[in-house]
């Protein structure tokens, strides 16, 4: 029975001329969208590919060189595109994908497309996760909010009782409908990534395709139980419209709003002049009349049993810098810890609002998977870090026992000792830890599936009551 | 074939029917008549199973349509005064998939024989019921009920709309089904159609029946005399004299 009900409103969606319209206006979204997204972020993972391999050139081919020149000269490192970024690229357009690295200082991200950003709030671009996450949700409601409706309007959910079809799989095959119409936009979507990408990531895609279906389930089922209880399609309409609004556009603002409010982000300026502020009160390492300097430089000369730098058979301005740089480590675990605090505790507000609203959620879970959301900016920042303390270590460290003595600004390492540090790579975060700090936003869909596939029950035995017909 | 015994309808504080009792013998045509908010339409949703009674019994075939209402409806079939097919499928398509929901599989010739039974031309039979009339509905709502080969098949203002050849076409297609054994109980406000389709009429005022009439008793009186006299009885006096 299921089969001859879902066929048949198949069919009137294929011979209704509107709905035809909507399912082509909503494909020809889906494949633009995600061609264009797809070509965009091969040709940017091929233009940082490119700019890694000119600057490991230009790190490269400086030959010898006085380590801390080099620190100076530093290095750009780069976090490629999630693994699914032509998909979703989630935050990667405002919080940056390359940072340049040197001595004394941590730099922030730049390659930021859409500039500074005062909350982590999008849905202001037509890429190929919100055309699923917003544009067919609002196809599912134009072309199913009067699916049941219209059918009680014009007597025919009548007609359809007394030949025997129980409300249930009627309205499971409306839901289903409603569903596969959506899920074809959903496979046209993935598979058009899948030809234009330059990368593929088949668990992560797999796992993307499956949020979307069952969002899009959550999505049919809320249509469906909603002309169900409406009695007028009209109303359905209205109602179902204002559901789309509040969950795609009002609820996620709402959510950021309050989460900046409750818990305000420094600016980027008065970060940085805070941790600058904090910074200066170290040791200077350039400064030789620095009084934090001439106690370690004391502390030195007695390890070594010598009583001035000059005899000392290592290069002292190497572990000043490197005294500096330990200081330096600790105000940016200060600010960056807080910082991170911060974003958490932001994201777990947020985070709660997903319960009512399950296309944030997805939104949300879609960047976890895609590898963009803020899990993997945070990840990149803190090895970008690394790197950078490991390579400034090992600069100051060749500065210090390298074989140069105190003062010789002019020694130089040779180039093979350059040649032979590794360029700096990112390791995304694995999708399972990804998705296990998504726990609220898993609950808050499972909750919504559980809850409306108990309202579609419902819903079917106010039909079979018959106070409904 | 079906039964309605002390059967008691309340709306809330709206009594709609007050102890009916009614009876429809297979092979016979039963007219409802009736004013508008007698009981009609609620008579008519309960013997399908769309409405539960305050109280009182129904069957249908024996079977009690409170307590099994879907055993009651695969019994019955039904035709709306407005037959809601769906307008994107042919009258043919129509035909077989309200059939393939009552649980019977159609193949083509015997589609087309059960349209020409219940009186569509050939020539409509693949067209999309969106361009049909109401008449052409009703005959598509017929074939449904004939293919459904129901003992009882229950009509809500059949005639209601459609033209004198077109009623008098569906009239025929009645006739022939009760002839054939089934039980039919059409409501109408169609007095003259009542007197030339049905074995019997009963009038229903304020929800419970006034009057019912065999067939002879029928032809022989003025019907729509009978019919004012009864249900100017039963109004209150008073609106009944006022201007």
């Amino acid at each position: 029975m299921i089969r001859a009900l879902f066929i048949n409103e198949w069919l009137g969606l294929l011979r209704d001329g509107r709905a035809l319209l909507l399912l082509a206006l909503g494909a020809l979204l889906a494949v633009v969208s995600a061609w264009t997204a797809g070509s965009t972020d091969a040709r940017e993972r091929a233009g940082q590919a490119a700019a890694a391999e000119r600057a490991r050139a230009a790190w490269v081919e400086r030959e010898a060189d006085n380590p801390h020149s080099r620190a100076h000269y530093g290095d750009y490192v780069f976090r490629p595109s999630g693994p699914l970024a032509g998909l979703d690229s989630g935050l990667q357009m405002v919080t940056g994908r390359a940072v340049f690295t040197e001595a004394h200082r941590q730099n922030a991200a730049v390659h930021r497309p859409q500039g500074e950003a005062a909350t982590l709030l999008r849905f202001d671009r037509l890429e190929p996760s919100n055309v699923l996450q917003l544009l067919v949700p609002l196809v599912l409601v134009l072309a199913g909010f009067g699916s049941v409706a219209s059918d009680r309007e014009s007597g025919r959910l009548r007609l359809l009782a007394i030949q025997g079809v129980r409300p249930l799989p009627l309205l499971l095959a409306k839901a289903l409908t409603l569903w596969s119409l959506g899920a074809v936009l959903c496979f046209l979507v993935v598979g058009t990534h899948l030809a234009s990408a330059g990368a593929v990531a088949p668990l992560r895609t797999l796992a993307y395709l499956g949020l979307h279906l069952a969002t899009l389930w959550i999505v049919a089922l809320v249509v469906t139980c909603a002309s169900a209880w409406l009695r007028r399609p009209g109303t359905a309409a209205a109602v179902l419209l204002l559901l789309w609004g509040g969950a795609a556009i009002v609820l996620p603002r709402l959510a950021a709003m309050t989460a900046n409010a409750l818990d305000p982000l420094p600016g980027r300026d008065a970060f940085e002049a805070a941790m600058r502020e904090d910074r200066e009160q170290g040791l200077d390492g350039h400064n030789p009349r620095d009084e934090r300097r001439l106690a370690l430089e004391q502390q030195v000369l007695d390890e070594y049993g010598v009583g001035s730098k000059d005899e000392l058979p290592i290069n002292l301005d190497g572990l000043m810098m490197q005294a500096d740089e330990d200081y330096g480590n600790s105000v940016w675990d200060k600010h960056f810890g807080s910082l991170e605090e911060h974003l958490l505790r932001q994201s777990a507000v947020t985070g709660a609002f997903t319960l009512a609203n399950p296309l944030h959620a997805t939104d949300r879970l879609s960047m976890a998977i895609a590898g963009t959301g803020l899990s993997g900016h945070l990840a990149f920042l803190r090895q970008t870090e690394s790197y950078r303390r490991a390579l400034v270590k090992s600069l100051n460290d060749e500065h210090a026992h390298g074989g140069s003595r105190t003062g010789e600004w002019s020694w130089k390492a040779d180039a093979d000792f350059y040649a032979a540090f590794d360029s700096f790579q990112y390791e995304p975060p694995a999708l399972g830890a990804l998705l296990g700090r998504c726990s609220l936003e898993l609950v808050g869909l499972a909750g919504w599936f559980v809850g409306l596939t108990g309202l579609l029950v419902a819903s079917a035995r106010r039909l079979e009551r018959g106070g409904s017909l | 074939m079906i039964e309605l015994r002390d059967v008691v309808m309340d709306y809330g504080d709206h009594r709609a029917l007050d102890g009916l009792q009614l009876s429809v013998r297979e092979g016979c045509v039963y007219g409802l008549l009736g004013p508008n908010g007698a009981g009609k339409s609620t008579t008519i949703h309960l013997i399908t199973g769309l409405l539960r009674p305050t109280s009182g019994r129904i069957t249908v075939g024996g079977v009690d349509a409170v307590a099994d209402p879907s055993g009651a409806r695969a019994l019955l079939a039904y035709v709306p005064e407005s037959v809601a097919l769906y307008p994107h499928l042919s009258g043919v398509e129509n035909l077989e998939l309200f059939t393939r929901l009552a649980g019977r599989r159609l193949d083509a010739d015997e589609s087309v024989a059960c349209l020409g039974r219940a009186g569509l031309q050939a020539d409509a039979h693949h067209r999309r019921v969106a361009t049909y009339s109401k008449g052409m509905r009703q005959k598509v709502g017929l074939a449904i009920a004939l293919a459904k080969e129901a003992r009882a098949l229950v009509l809500d203002e059949p005639s209601s709309g459609l033209d004198p050849s077109a009623s008098h076409d569906l009239a025929q297609r009645v006739r022939e089904l009760a002839a054939s054994g089934v039980a039919v109980l059409m409501a109408t406000h169609d007095l003259f159609r009542a007197r030339e389709t049905c074995d019997s009429v009963g009038l229903l005022v304020r929800g419970s029946l006034r009057a019912e009439w065999d067939a002879d008793q029928v032809r022989e009186r003025d019907l729509e005399a009978a019919y004012l006299e009864v249900v100017t009885a039963g109004e209150d006096p008073l609106v009944a004299t006022a201007p």
